[in-house]
C-alpha cells in the first residue's frame, strides 16, 4: 500500500542521510587535517601559503557539503517520488486514493525539501567563518574539527528534520484525501478538527487553533509563519505533532466544536 | 484494524460510495478519541507512570495520556484497503510502518534554552505498527492502552455522520 510504501522509502531516506554523514564528516575531516599535515603544526598560521592551502580546503569542504546536499536532496525528493507514484498507482487501482494525491505529494515535495540544501549552504558558511577566524586568531585545529563537527550535524539535523516533516506531511495528505474523498461522495461537508498535545512545548499558531474544525480551504488560508504551504498539510510547521481528524459539519456542530470556513 | 459494516438489502445505494465516505469518518473518530485520552471502550487509557511522566516533565511535553510524543504514530494512521462486495463493505486503517525519531530528555549539561526541549537520540523509535501493537495490547512493562478500533460512542458518531451522509446523497 501507499501508506506502507511511503514510510519504507522514508526509512530508506534516513539510513542514507546518515551514512551520508558520516560521509561527509570523514570528507571534511579529513581535508582540515591536511592543512595540519602540509603546515607540520596544530596551529593555523597568518602567512601566504597557509592562506592558500586554507583557500583551496575550504573550496572543497564547501564543495563536498555541496555535494553532500544535492545527494539529500534527491534521497528525499526521490523518495517522496516513489511514495508518489505508488500513491498514483492505488488511484489506477480504485483503492480510494485520490487523482490529486500525486500533486498534494508534489507540492510538499516542492515545499519542504527546499529547506534542504539551504541547511547544508548555511553549514558552508559557518565553517568558512571559523576558518577565517582561525587563520586570524592562530586557532587550534581541533577546535576548528569540532566547528565542523557541530556544523555538519546541525546541517543533517536540519535536513532530517525537513525530511521527517515532508513524509508526515504526507500522512496528513492521504489523510485530507479520504476526507476529499468522502466530500466528493455527499452534499454534506467534511471539516477536519485540529487535534493533538496543548503543552508548553506547543506553538502559538497550534495553541490558536487547537480543538476547532476547519474546512480545508480554511485551514489553508492561515499562515503559520514558517513559510511551509499548505497550512493544511504543515500545520504548525517544521515537526509539528498535531494531526487532523476528519468529520461532516454537522457532527462538529453536534459535539459543539466552532466550526471555521 | 478491520470494520465490517453490513448493509440491509432494502436500502438501495451503491457500496462502493459508502466505501468512499467511512475511512475519513473512521480514521476521525479514533484520532479524536485518542486526543480526548480514551480508548476502545470510552474509558481512560491507564495513566503513564510516574517515571515516564518525570520524563515528560523534563522535555516540556504534557501528561495528558493521549498516546503523543512527536505525533508520528497518529499522523501515520491511514485507511490502508477496501474491499467490497454487493452488500458489505471491507475497511483497513492501521498506522505505517515506518519510524520517528526517537527523543530523550535534555542533558543536564545542556544551555538554559536546551533544556527546555527534548532532544534526538540519533536513533529511530519502533515501527509505527510495532509501537501501535505494544501500545494497543501493552508490554511485561506496560499496561495495555486499546486504542485502535472503534468505541460504541465512535461507532455511534460514524453511523450519525453516515445517516446524515446517506440522506445529503438522497435529498
Amino acid at each position: 500500500m501507499a501508506a506502507d510504501g511511503t514510510h519504507r522509502i522514508a526509512d530508506k531516506a534516513r539510513r542514507d542521510l546518515l551514512d551520508l554523514r558520516r560521509q561527509v564528516t570523514r570528507e571534511v575531516e579529513r581535508l582540515i587535517q591536511r592543512l595540519d599535515t602540509e603546515r607540520g603544526s596544530s596551529t593555523l598560521v597568518r602567512d601566504r601559503e597557509a592562506l592558500a592551502t586554507a583557500s583551496r580546503v575550504r573550496l572543497q569542504i564547501t564543495a563536498a557539503l555541496n555535494a553532500g546536499a544535492s545527494m539529500v536532496d534527491t534521497i528525499g525528493m526521490d523518495g517522496i517520488d516513489r511514495a508518489a507514484q505508488v500513491a498514483t498507482r492505488d488511484v489506477v487501482l480504485g483503492k480510494g486514493f485520490e487523482p490529486d494525491a500525486n500533486a498534494i505529494i508534489q507540492r510538499i515535495r516542492n515545499g519542504t525539501l527546499d529547506e534542504v540544501p539551504a541547511a547544508f549552504g548555511e553549514a558552508a558558511t559557518r565553517i568558512g567563518e571559523a576558518m577565517r577566524a582561525g587563520l586570524t586568531t592562530g586557532a587550534d585545529l581541533g577546535d576548528l574539527i569540532d566547528t565542523v563537527r557541530v556544523a555538519v550535524h546541525t546541517s543533517f539535523a536540519r535536513a532530517q528534520s525537513a525530511v521527517d516533516t515532508a513524509i508526515v506531511g504526507t500522512g496528513r495528505a492521504i489523510v485530507l484525501d479520504s476526507g476529499a474523498a468522502a466530500q466528493r461522495q455527499t452534499r454534506e461537508v467534511i471539516v477536519y478538527e485540529y487535534v493533538g498535545s496543548d503543552d508548553q512545548k506547543t506553538r502559538p499558531f497550534c495553541r490558536a487553533h487547537l480543538g476547532k474544525a476547519f474546512t480545508r480551504e480554511a485551514l489553508d488560508r492561515l499562515d503559520n509563519g514558517q513559510g511551509l504551504r499548505p497550512t493544511s498539510t504543515f500545520l504548525g510547521g517544521y515537526n509539528c505533532r498535531h494531526s487532523l481528524a476528519p468529520l461532516t459539519i454537522s457532527e462538529a456542530q453536534r459535539q459543539g466544536t466552532q466550526v471555521i470556513r | 484494524m478491520t470494520v465490517r459494516i453490513r448493509l440491509t438489502k432494502t436500502l438501495k445505494l451503491d457500496a462502493k460510495r459508502i466505501a468512499k465516505v467511512l475511512p475519513a469518518l473512521i480514521l476521525g473518530a479514533i484520532l479524536r478519541r485518542v486526543a480526548k485520552g480514551r480508548d476502545t471502550s470510552d474509558r481512560p487509557f491507564a495513566k503513564y507512570s510516574s517515571a515516564y511522566l518525570e520524563r515528560l516533565t523534563e522535555m516540556n511535553e504534557g501528561h495528558a495520556t493521549d498516546l503523543r510524543l512527536t505525533g508520528g504514530l497518529l499522523n501515520s494512521l491511514r485507511h490502508l484497503r477496501t474491499s467490497s462486495d454487493r452488500d458489505s463493505v471491507t475497511i483497513t486503517v492501521g498506522p505505517g510502518t515506518g519510524t520517528s525519531p526517537q527523543v530523550q530528555p535534555p542533558s543536564r549539561r545542556s544551555s538554559a534554552s536546551r533544556r527546555r526541549r527534548s532532544q534526538r537520540t540519533r536513533r529511530r523509535g519502533p515501527p509505527h505498527n510495532v509501537l501501535g501493537g505494544w501500545l494497543h495490547k501493552g508490554t511485561p512493562h506496560m499496561p495495555a492502552r486499546p486504542w485502535l478500533g472503534l468505541s460504541k460512542g465512535d461507532l455511534a458518531s460514524i453511523m450519525r455522520q453516515l445517516r446524515e451522509t446517506i440522506a445529503a446523497v438522497l435529498r
